[in-house]
Formats: structure tokens, C-alpha cells, sequence
């Protein structure tokens, strides 16, 4: 394996964490995602692709940033859960059709990239299959395969169609209406973590070696 | 939207995702699920990769199914010409035993000071490095005054590997204590094939070229040995072959022979001289092995005496002795009376016997030697092969190849200092070679070892006071019989560390444990055995990466302890380590645990893997071909090979034992008596001459026939992994494939006739009281048992080893009972083995 | 297209259990199920006394009641003679458990696999507890096998039924069903009754041959030769 490769197998870990980690955020707050350890990790990682954003996730590590769990969870069932208007419709047809509806076409483009990756909805996910958990895990599963040309024209054409297309609107929603911290600050991170991804992935099909 | 797979959340959840990418992990989805098609794509890294399987000794060369770094399936391994690939349904419950969520996964150390079954040990977490310095610094206490024989090393179940840890780590350090379990598995029935035709060792048999197999308590469909061959070829043997299988139990193997012998405990002896008597009235012997008399007329005649000079030897010796002192006695009238077998079926097993050789088999099996006064209806019943020429030959019993692999590492004595070397100097403290244990492994007094007997020694301080014992891969306070007596011994010792893979029953003494690689999965290791004419040398390979934070028992613990012994001020081990074992290929010294066993496994089995060697057998390309294949073969067996050059005193197959007698006449000598004294101090009636020949000893039984009135037999399941695998769900979910048991429940089983007499009806709950303990477990009447006997497996009864097999492991209560709780601390003297077959106790039921 | 069917040598087979153990092992049945199995029984009286064993599966009958019974079609038969379950279409409704009369469907009342869900460690920070090493495996059960999830549920989720499918995952990959193929005394023959040279219809036409409880018409693609 040559230098080059090794370093886009350690970016690819990252990039796989990264997303991973994400997309749990996006999921009801749990106390073992928003302690120390957890938020360093992040910290940490986000380091390695994007320090800009790395910023904001250190920022959380100071425990008085993250603010009470019940907080925590009053703010996200605000934003994306309801019961009454959502703050911040975490799904994208939200944002990428003209009638703000849920279930549209982009959102079986959507599963028709899940499907050809060979991915279902898993039976207790209950869900869109557009929600930002599920376009950031879908992009974690993505990066978790072997690397070739293929791989990376998926990855890339998701961005460009579902998940980049529409992270701009989302967090800057998430941003102005968030009542704590943690969000606000997540909003930041998302949305620079997914901007940097896609050039990676533009200059990765570069840089690539042709198998 | 809530998570709704929490489960990598537990812990840290950084280090969970820390570990994502780490090579052959598969993603761990929240959202979706692979579909069909792509999970098949998932499984690009599936292979196969050769280790050994040591459920039992037949030590199978076996491969395990990878999937992204899991273990998911188990198969014989196909290159072994032994097993052609197959394996007994042992093999896969291996699988539950490596992911078994109640293995030790760090070191503990016990903080309750007090010791004994029902103290809880209150172990607590430690570190490696606390364990281990808490090791050092008992052992530099030894050191520092002069008691390193005071350390025990006791070992159980090994591979090859065992040179390190219970040679060379115990001597250099300066013990002479390298304790094995041997004595508990089948030495006596070595002492058959020894003391006839000079082989200290299990034989191999010839099962395609058989025409008839008597199998002397022996079930090799179910256990020991060369099972999965024994399976494969069963159909084939039926087809050619008759099978008689001598058991008091309807065991598997009875459950698929010909004939069934259901013999009085411990009569065996009875039942092999009667049918060499009638191999002899009958003219049936043979005339190419043994000769024939000279004229060619037979004179055996039941109880007439033969002159000697009528009769010329060839390859046997003593015959005619034989005969005069013993035999023309022996007949089959006789024999109904002791053993329970009608003299009709006694002639005839022995007719179709002796006219089907002499490719016949009389297969001998710790059932029928592991008696207090086995050893010589194991002589008995391997002279039947001398009897009728089909020792060492074409569908008999047979030796193995030789497999060239080295057995030692280098020289050690350089770096034994003088505390080691006065240390070394003390006899073993398991009392081997005392008057009344002659332990004659291969002819020596005092050769073999005395497994139980060193839980008398500690309460005694017999020969001397032990301080510290390290034990691994064994579990002596549930597999030795009496075992009130470990209780009590293990209770009695200062310092206890057990090297083991689950909390064990032994563990409960401990004062550290260390948790163990599996031998299967996690181990480097070697072996060598045989079956179906090849010996061959198979591998234990690291075939996935521990989930648990284990080291290797035989190298890496030895390892780990001499670099702590360095840190203190002695360095002697820790040298040898790293100037005495090298990596053949770099000549590079380790400098690490982990390379400190590569070198060594490299370095012993180096003969078989490297190309510039020759040997007899597979010829290998190199280390990572014999790692990728797993097992070396060697040529097939040769017949008749021995003939004319047995490993005895007179060179023949000996009929009258020369062999024994010097070995009997040297223990005499050692202790100033009379080999009648030896006799009587093993518990043993013969006197003279007859102490020489296989001649005919009533059982001993330990319990008074009144109190006690039925009479007990031990067997093992076919699932058994050596007693280890009763913490497994499929143990339990399968255990009725022992012919009269039951799933998850153990069963003594009387014969119906016992039970109306008694009143006990199956399902009763019932407790099996001996002279020395008592047990509690499930009735159950069967008509495979033989009447006046009680007959239940050993495997079940664990109070600790995990939450399936303890019934309550908080409580310390276990599911069935164990038979070694009923079973006397008796012993096949002259080998020294353990006696728990033979009907060695007698119990009486009680319903509750 | 092809007729399959499995031919079991009572003679060769040392009941040793091996069929119904690894069967376990390569279709991630949960326990207390038995995809493969058997019956044994003792007759006689000491010391005339016979031991008999009988390993036993779905018997894929040509005339499945279990087909018959199922109100949404998810028990059928497939184009080789199968008779399989769809946990897609399944209901849980336990008609096809009641029209078996083999006992081979088992109900998934509970989650599958308790055992490996239990978070209790025997000797707590000392051992782990089930969740905690299927957690640190990344999969529901330590020695999941992925293969089975190529035709078939991996693992069948509470709510619905299970059975042997043959492992139609194997055949589909041209291997023969686990049990055939981990069965220590090769008792097992799988093959196509349609193909005449094939070794099942060699060996039905050698040893002659009975099928369980024939008498009920079920037609079934299980067949025993020779005895125990």
C-alpha cells in the first residue's frame, strides 16, 4: 500500500466516524453522545478535516457549553420532533421540493441510492427516509467501503443531490432557532463537516488511482 | 426519534467509534439494513483458517469459518489425513465457549482472605501489571528463602507449548513441582499396553481393515479417541465387521454393535481371560505370532497345566506361564459367575473374535483399566491382541509415525542458579514413588505423576509444606474424585493463582486470576496425534482477536511473569527466554510476549515446516504453509513394523512380564520389602508370580454393600469438552444424544427392575449418597442399564463455570451434581492413575 | 427447475447430533428451536435392548399442510420442491404450526435470542454480560452467520414463525445443506429425485426406503434407508 493510499484509508476512518457520530446527534439526546469522552472524540476527529468546525466541537467539550440533558431533549423535540410546527424539518424534501412536502421525489431518489447500495430502512426506523440521521448514516455506510471510483461517484453524487444540497438551508434554521448551545453549535458542525467533505471528494477523484 | 440499538452506546462511546475503522469491521447500522443481496457482498472476508480442536484428545486438525474477523463456523480440517475433514459435533460448541459472556475478560484478585466452597472470593478488577507483580513478588519471597519447591506449577489440559510454562519456567525459577493431570485421564490404560508390548502410550487402530472390534468400555462414536474418524467410517466397519462392546451402560457405540456385554463393574479382567482361555481350549490362537506347540497338538485344556518345552514362542513370551498360573482356570462357567455375561455369548464373542483375526481389535479404554485394580485387566484385555497376532498389524491395533517435531526447548540448566538447583533437587510433592504408589510410567518407579494425591500432600504437608501453586487450564476441585479433599487443600494454600478462560470451580480459591486465551481461537500452540494409520503434528492458531484482554497460558504468562522476576532482581528466566528461543527464520531474539511464543512454536515444529529439513511425511514450503494448512501428516503406519523388537525386557510380546517384574522388583527394592508388599500396599490380592501376568483381581468398591446397595458408573458425553463445556447452550439444548439422558438436566439412570424395588420413577428428584459425599439429580429408569448399578455422566454439576452450567452461580448452585463429589479419592496404584471406573463406589439412592 | 430431496442413511448415522447443532450454528436458529432434530427411543429390556435414533427436518413435503394452511402465502413451495417462509408476508398467525404435523415451525413469540440480550455479568467488571460481547462483536448473536440472510431473515424477528428452508442459501450457491455437509458420518444425500442418475435415487432404489408418517399423504422429500 503507498503513502497516498494509506492516508486516504486513515481520512476515509475519519470521514466514517465523523458521519457516524453525526447522524447519532440527530437521534433524541443520550447521555453516553454528549459527555466528555464523546465530545472529544469529535473534537478530535473534526480536527483531522475540518478545524474550522473543530472549533465549535471543542467549544462543547466544556461541560458547561452542553447544558442539561433535559434541556437537551426539551430543544430537539422543538426543532424536529414536534408536536406542533418543527422548528427545523430535519428531512430533505423539505427543503429540496417546491411544496415543502414530505415523501416526494428526492426522497425516493433517496432510497433508490440506499437501495442500490444495497440498503433497506431498517424495520424500526420509523422515519423518512430523508431525515439528516439517515442521509448521514447512509453517507457513514458509503465511506466504510473500499475505495474506488465507484464508491467515491456515489458518495459524491449523494452530496451534490440529497445531503449537500440541502444542509445549508437546515442548520441555518437549526441556528436561529435553537435555544441551546449544543444545537446551535452542531448546526455549525454539520454544515462545515459536509461542505469540506464534498471538495474532498472532488479532489479525491483526482488524485485516485485508476484499478 | 429515539435510538433504537443502544447497544455500542454502553461504555465509552468514543472508544466504541475509535474502533470503526479498524480493519474487517463491518459498519454497525441505526437507520437501515443491508438488503440480501449486498450482505452476500459483505461477506468478501470469509475464510478459513486452520487450528486445532481440543474438546477431547483426539486433538482434531480443524478450520474455523471467518467472517470480518468473527469466528462463525467450525469444520475438520481437510488436509488432516487422520479426520479427512471431519469433525464430532464437539467442535461447534467451541464456538460458544470463545464467545461465552462469563469468561474472564481482566485479572482479578480475591479481597475475602477466607477461603472455601462457600466463601465468596469477592474478586475485584486489577490491572495486568498488579497481577503480575503480586506473582513476582510471592515468588522472590520463595527465593528469598530458599522454599522454591514450595511453588507448585499444576498443569491440566496443554498443548506442546507446555515445555515454557511447566518445564522450564518451573525448574529455572527452581521447583521441581511440574504437576500434570495425566494421572486423571488414562494412564492405566498405558500400563496395559506397556507391561505387554513395551508401549507407554494410546494405541492407533487399523478401523478400515477390521473384521472384528471388541471394544473394552471404550465408545469411540461418542469420546476418546479418533472420534470423528470412528464416525466416518462407522457404516463401513458395520458393513464389514462385528462389533462387541463390553459396558455395563448401553452406550452409543453399544447402540450401534452387534453385541452388547453389559458387564459387572470392574469384572472386565474376568471377562478378557475367560475368552483367551477359550482362544486357547479352541486351537485359535496364533500360530504366525505366538508359534504353536511342537508337535502342533493342542494341549490347553481347561484346567490342565502344559509343559513349557511342549511349546515354541516366536514373538510373544511367557505363553504357556500364562496359561499354567492363570488361565486354565478361567472359563467361561467361571466367568458368567463374576461377570454377569452368560458363558454362551462369552464363547461365541470369543470364536468370531479369534476367527476374524487377526484383523481384529480388543480396544482398551479407561473404563476398563481406570479400576483400583486395572491394571491388569488392561494387560488382560491388550494380551488378547498378543493372543491373536493382531498387534501392530493390518487391521489392529497399530503405533504411530514418528512426528519429527522438536519436544524441548534448549538447554536450561546454565541459567539455574543455586537456590534453583537445591530447589530442583526435592522429590514432587505428589507422593509418586511412595510404597504404596509406584506410579511405573514407562517402568520407572515414581515416573508418573499422582494427580489427586497432591491435595493430600498440601493438607498434609506430606512430603513438605506448599506455599504458592499456579494452575492453568485444569479445574482439579471439580475433576478429581473426592473432591471435599481440593476443597480443603485449596482452601489450605497460602497463595493460589488459576490461569483459566471462565471462573471455574478451582477459581473460587484463587487469590489472582488471570484470565486465558482460548485454546482454539486465541492460542499459538502445537500437537501431535494420530488416527487411521497417520500421525501428524496440527497447529493452535490466533484465528481471531480476543475481545478480552487475555494472555496465552504456556508463553506468554511464563513471559510476562520472568519480566516482572527481572524487575526484582532476577533475571535468570527472562535471559533464557531471550537468548535460548530465536526465530528460525530471522535468528532474531524476542523481545516482547507475543514474539517470545512465535519463536518458540516456530522453534519446536521447525523439522515439519522447513523445507531444508527432511522428514517422513508431508513436505512443507515454510512456516506460513504450514500455518495456512494447519496440520502436517506423516506416512501411513507400516505393519508388523514391532514384531521381533517390542520396547520390552525380552523383546516379545510378553504374556508373562519380564517388563513388570523389574519394575515391580525395583519399587521393592527402593522401599525394602517384597513385591508381594508392593501388592498389598496398591491394594491388589495377587501374590508370587502371578503379579506378573494378567491374572484375575476381584473389584475393589469403597462402601459396605448393605449401606450402599447399588453400584456406580461415571461415563462421558459426547458433548464433554473435557468437562468444559456445560456453560454452552447447545450442550444443554443436545444433551439427549447420550443415549438415556436428557436436555438440559442430568439423569442417573437405574434399570426399571431397581426402580419399582426402590420406588423411584423417572423425574423424581433424588440424591446419590456415597461414603464420601453426596449428590443431588434427576431419576431416570432405563433399560440400558445394567440392574444393581446407578449410571450417570460426568459433565454437569458445575456450581461455578457460568450462568448455564451452575444452576445458580451467585448461590454456588449447581445444575445436576457432580460425580466426582460421590467418587473416593481411589487409585489405580501401579500407574498411579485416579480410579473412578470398575464400580469403584457403591451409593445408595434417596428420593427428596 | 429440480425436485430436491434428502436421503438419510439410519445405518451410517452414530446419532451423534452434529445435524442439529451446526444447523443452529448456520441458520442463527434461537434456542429452545430445533430447525433439525431428533427422536430417539429404548426398546426391550436389559439385556435384550435396542436403541433407536431418528435425526429429523422440515420434511418439505410435496403436499406441505403447512402450505395449505397459510392464509397469506407466505409458507410455499418454490421451483425446486422447497417448501419455504416468507417473514415478509408472514403474520404470526400459527396456522401453519397447527397443520404441521412434523412440529418443525417454531413461533417467535419472544425476541430471538435472549440469551445473547441478558446484561447481567455473573462477577461483575470480571466477566461480561451476553449484550456486552454482541456489542463489542457488532452483530445480535457473537457467530452470526451472514450467509443466511442471502434468502431468508438472518434472524427471524419476534412475531412470526420459522423452519428449515433446506438452506436454499446454500444450494443456491451450489453447496449442499449444512447438515449434509457437517454430518461426521456422511449419513445425509441431498439431490434431485428428477435427475435419475442422481446418488439419491441410486441409494432409494439400493436400500429401499420409509418416509415419516407417510400414511398422512403429506408426500414427504425426506427419506430414511437402512436401520440404526
Amino acid at each position: 500500500m503507498g503513502q497516498l493510499e494509506c492516508n486516504i484509508r486513515a481520512q476515509n476512518e475519519t470521514r466514517a466516524n465523523l458521519y457516524r457520530l453525526l447522524s447519532l446527534y440527530y437521534y433524541e439526546p443520550e447521555k453516553e453522545l454528549i459527555d466528555k469522552r464523546a465530545l472529544s472524540f469529535l473534537a478530535a476527529e473534526m480536527a483531522q478535516v475540518c478545524p474550522e468546525g473543530a472549533k465549535y466541537a471543542a467549544e462543547l467539550t466544556e461541560e458547561a457549553n452542553i447544558g442539561e440533558i433535559e434541556d437537551l431533549r426539551i430543544d430537539y423535540a422543538k426543532l424536529f420532533v414536534g408536536p406542533f410546527d418543527l422548528l427545523a424539518p430535519p428531512y430533505g424534501s423539505v427543503y429540496l421540493e417546491k411544496r415543502r412536502r414530505v415523501m416526494g421525489e428526492s426522497t425516493l431518489d433517496a432510497l433508490r441510492c440506499y437501495q442500490e447500495a444495497g440498503l433497506t430502512m431498517d424495520r424500526y426506523f420509523m422515519e423518512a427516509p430523508d431525515h439528516i440521521a439517515a442521509e448521514l448514516e447512509f453517507m457513514y455506510y458509503l465511506s466504510f467501503q473500499d475505495l474506488d471510483n465507484e464508491s467515491v461517484e456515489r458518495q459524491k453524487y449523494f452530496l451534490e443531490h440529497h445531503l449537500g444540497a440541502w444542509v445549508e438551508d437546515f442548520t441555518a434554521l437549526v441556528e436561529e432557532r435553537a435555544e441551546t448551545n449544543f444545537y446551535r453549535h452542531l448546526a455549525r458542525i454539520t454544515r462545515l463537516f459536509v461542505n469540506a467533505d464534498q471538495v474532498y471528494l472532488e479532489k479525491l477523484l483526482i488524485d485516485l488511482p485508476v484499478r | 426519534m429515539k435510538l433504537s440499538r443502544r447497544a455500542f452506546l454502553k461504555g465509552s462511546a468514543a472508544v466504541g467509534l475509535a474502533a470503526l475503522g479498524v480493519k474487517g469491521r463491518r459498519p454497525v447500522l441505526q437507520a437501515f439494513a443491508e438488503t440480501k443481496s449486498e450482505g452476500k457482498a459483505m461477506q468478501g472476508s470469509t475464510r478459513w483458517v486452520s487450528t486445532t480442536c481440543q474438546g477431547c484428545t483426539t486433538w482434531c486438525a480443524v478450520q474455523v469459518q471467518v467472517v470480518n474477523g468473527r469466528a462463525v463456523k467450525v469444520r475438520g480440517n481437510p488436509n488432516s489425513k487422520a479426520s479427512n475433514g471431519k469433525v464430532c459435533p464437539r467442535a461447534h460448541l467451541s464456538l460458544q465457549q470463545v464467545y461465552d459472556p462469563d469468561r474472564i475478560k481482566v485479572p482479578m484478585k480475591r479481597t475475602n482472605p477466607r477461603k472455601g466452597k462457600d466463601e465468596d472470593p469477592q474478586f475485584v478488577p486489577i490491572t495486568w501489571d498488579e497481577a503480575l507483580d503480586e506473582i513476582a513478588s510471592k515468588m522472590m519471597e520463595l527465593r528469598r528463602n530458599n522454599e522454591t519447591h514450595k511453588f507448585v506449577l499444576f498443569r491440566g489440559r496443554y498443548t506442546y507449548m507446555r515445555d515454557v510454562i511447566y518445564d522450564k519456567f518451573t525448574k529455572i525459577f527452581g521447583s521441581p513441582n511440574g504437576i500434570s493431570h495425566s494421572a486423571i485421564c488414562a494412564e492405566a490404560e498405558k500400563f496395559g499396553s506397556y507391561f505387554t508390548e513395551g508401549l507407554w502410550d494410546y494405541r492407533d487402530y487399523d478401523l478400515l481393515n477390521t473384521r472384528y472390534l471388541l471394544l473394552w468400555g471404550a465408545d469411540p462414536v461418542a469420546s476418546n479417541r479418533q472420534v470423528p474418524h470412528s464416525i466416518k467410517v462407522w457404516g463401513e466397519v458395520m458393513d464389514r465387521a462385528k462389533v462387541a462392546v463390553i459396558d455395563p451402560r448401553l452406550s452409543a457405540t453399544a447402540s450401534k454393535a452387534d453385541e452388547w456385554l453389559p458387564v459387572i463393574p470392574g469384572e472386565d479382567g474376568a471377562l478378557a481371560l475367560a475368552m483367551a482361555h477359550v482362544i486357547l481350549v479352541e486351537g485359535k490362537w496364533s500360530r504366525e505370532f505366538v508359534g504353536d506347540f511342537k508337535d502342533g497338538v493342542n494341549r490347553f485344556r481347561a484346567g490342565e497345566v502344559v509343559a513349557e518345552e511342549d511349546f515354541e514362542e516366536k514373538y510373544t513370551h511367557g505363553l504357556v506361564n500364562w496359561w499354567n498360573l492363570e488361565l486354565r482356570n478361567r472359563t467361561p462357567g467361571w466367568a458368567e459367575k463374576v461377570t454377569g455375561i452368560p458363558a454362551q455369548q462369552i464363547i461365541k464373542v470369543a470364536n468370531e473374535f479369534a476367527d476374524a483375526a487377526p484383523h481384529v481389535i480388543s480396544w482398551l479404554s479407561p473404563g476398563a483399566s481406570m479400576q483400583v485394580r486395572g491394571a491388569y485387566s488392561a494387560m488382560a484385555a491388550h494380551a488378547l491382541n498378543g493372543l491373536v497376532g493382531s498387534v501392530d498389524n493390518k487391521g489392529g491395533t497399530l503405533r504411530a509415525s514418528k512426528v519429527p517435531a522438536r519436544s524441548q526447548l534448549p538447554g536450561y540448566k546454565d541459567y539455574q542458579d543455586e537456590v534453583a538447583k537445591a530447589g530442583t533437587k526435592y522429590p514432587k510433592m505428589d507422593q509418586r514413588g511412595y510404597l504404596e504408589f509406584p506410579a511405573l510410567k514407562k517402568g520407572k518407579p515414581g515416573g508418573g505423576v499422582v494427580t489427586n494425591r497432591a491435595a493430600d500432600a498440601i493438607l498434609n504437608d506430606d512430603p513438605y509444606e506448599i506455599k504458592m501453586a499456579i494452575a492453568y487450564w485444569n479445574n482439579f476441585v471439580f475433576s478429581c474424585g473426592e473432591t471435599s479433599r481440593w476443597d480443603k487443600a485449596l482452601s489450605k494454600l497460602p497463595f493460589f493463582v488459576h490461569v483459566t478462560t471462565h471462573p471455574a470451580e478451582m477459581t473460587n480459591y484463587a487469590d489472582i486470576v488471570l484470565p486465558a486465551a482460548d485454546h482454539m481461537y486465541e492460542k499459538w500452540g502445537w500437537l501431535k496425534s494420530k488416527a487411521n494409520r497417520y500421525a501428524y503434528c496440527t497447529m493452535n492458531q490466533r484465528v481471531i482477536d480476543p475481545i478480552w484482554d487475555v494472555r496465552i497460558d504456556e508463553t506468554e504468562i511464563p513471559w510476562l511473569i520472568a519480566e516482572k522476576l527481572a524487575e526484582k532482581g532476577f533475571d535468570n528466566m527472562l535471559r533464557y527466554f531471550k537468548e535460548q528461543v530465536r526465530d528460525p527464520e530471522t535468528g532474531k531474539a524476542p523481545t516482547n510476549s507475543m514474539e517470545f511464543t512465535m519463536y518458540a512454536v516456530k522453534y519446536l515444529t521447525q523439522p515439519l515446516w522447513d523445507p531444508a529439513i527432511e522428514v517422513k511425511g508431508d513436505q512443507l514450503s515454510g512456516w506460513k504453509d504450514f500455518q495456512e494448512k494447519g496440520v502436517w501428516n506423516s506416512v501411513p503406519y507400516p505393519y508388523r513394523k514391532k514384531w521381533g523388537n517390542f520396547e520390552t525386557a525380552t523383546g516379545k510380546f510378553e504374556f508373562y512380564s519380564e517388563t513388570l517384574k523389574k519394575s515391580l522388583k525395583k519399587h521393592a527394592e527402593k522401599h525394602n520389602t517384597t513385591i508381594d508388599g508392593v501388592l498389598r500396599s496398591c491394594k491388589l490380592q495377587a501374590t508370587g508370580e502371578l503379579a506378573f501376568i494378567p491374572h484375575y483381581e476381584e473389584p475393589y468398591r469403597v462402601g459396605d454393600p448393605e449401606a450402599y446397595p447399588l453400584i456406580f458408573v461415571d461415563y462421558k458425553s459426547r458433548l464433554n469438552r473435557e468437562g468444559r463445556s456445560a456453560n454452552c447452550l447447545w450442550y444443554q439444548e443436545m444433551k439427549d444424544v447420550d443415549p438415556g439422558d436428557e436436555r438440559w438436566d442430568d439423569v442417573a439412570k437405574l434399570n426399571p427392575q431397581d426402580g419399582r424395588r426402590l420406588g423411584i420413577r423417572t423425574g423424581d428428584t433424588i440424591k446419590l449418597v456415597s461414603p464420601v459425599g453426596a449428590l443431588v439429580c434427576t431419576a431416570k429408569l432405563w433399560e440400558g442399564v445394567r440392574p444393581g448399578t446407578v449410571i450417570k455422566c460426568y459433565g454437569q454439576g458445575h456450581w461455578a463455570y457460568g450462568r448455564i452450567a451452575a444452576r445458580d452461580f451467585q448461590k454456588r448452585l449447581p445444575r445436576g451434581g457432580n460425580n466426582n463429589d460421590i467418587l473416593p479419592a481411589e487409585y489405580e496404584r501401579l500407574s498411579g492413575s485416579t480410579a473412578r471406573h470398575g464400580g469403584v463406589v457403591r451409593v445408595r439412592v434417596e428420593k427428596i | 427447475m429440480a425436485n430436491y430431496a434428502m436421503v438419510i442413511d439410519l445405518h451410517k448415522c452414530v446419532g451423534c447430533g452434529a445435524c442439529a447443532i451446526t444447523c443452529k450454528n448456520e441458520n442463527n436458529v434461537p434456542e429452545g428451536f430445533y430447525w433439525a432434530n431428533y427422536v430417539h427411543k429404548t426398546t426391550g429390556t436389559f439385556p435384550n435392548v435396542r436403541y433407536q435414533f431418528i435425526p429429523t427436518l422440515c420434511n418439505h413435503c410435496e403436499n406441505a399442510p403447512c402450505v395449505k394452511a397459510c392464509p397469506v402465502q407466505a409458507m410455499y413451495k418454490d421451483e425446486n420442491g422447497l417448501t419455504l417462509h416468507d417473514p415478509e408476508k408472514c403474520i404470526g398467525c400459527k396456522a401453519c404450526i397447527i397443520a404441521d404435523p412434523y412440529g418443525v415451525i417454531y413461533f417467535n413469540k419472544k425476541e430471538p435470542h435472549q440469551f445473547w440480550r441478558n446484561n447481567e455479568p455473573v462477577i461483575p467488571g470480571a466477566t461480561a454480560t451476553a449484550k456486552e460481547v454482541t456489542e463489542k462483536i457488532g452483530e445480535q448473536v457473537p457467530y452470526y452467520n451472514p450467509a443466511r440472510a442471502t434468502t431468508y431473515a438472518g434472524i427471524r424477528p419476534k412475531g412470526i414463525v420459522e423452519k428449515c428452508s433446506l438452506c436454499d442459501h446454500r444450494i443456491k450457491e451450489g453447496e449442499e445443506p449444512y447438515c449434509v455437509a457437517s454430518c461426521p458420518a456422511e449419513a445425509r444425500t441431498f439431490g434431485d429425485l428428477d435427475d435419475p442418475g442422481s446418488k439419491v435415487n441410486y441409494l432409494l432404489q439400493k436400500y429401499g426406503y420409509f418416509r415419516l408418517r407417510e400414511e398422512l399423504g403429506t408426500k414427504p422429500k425426506v427419506y430414511y434407508i437402512r436401520q440404526y
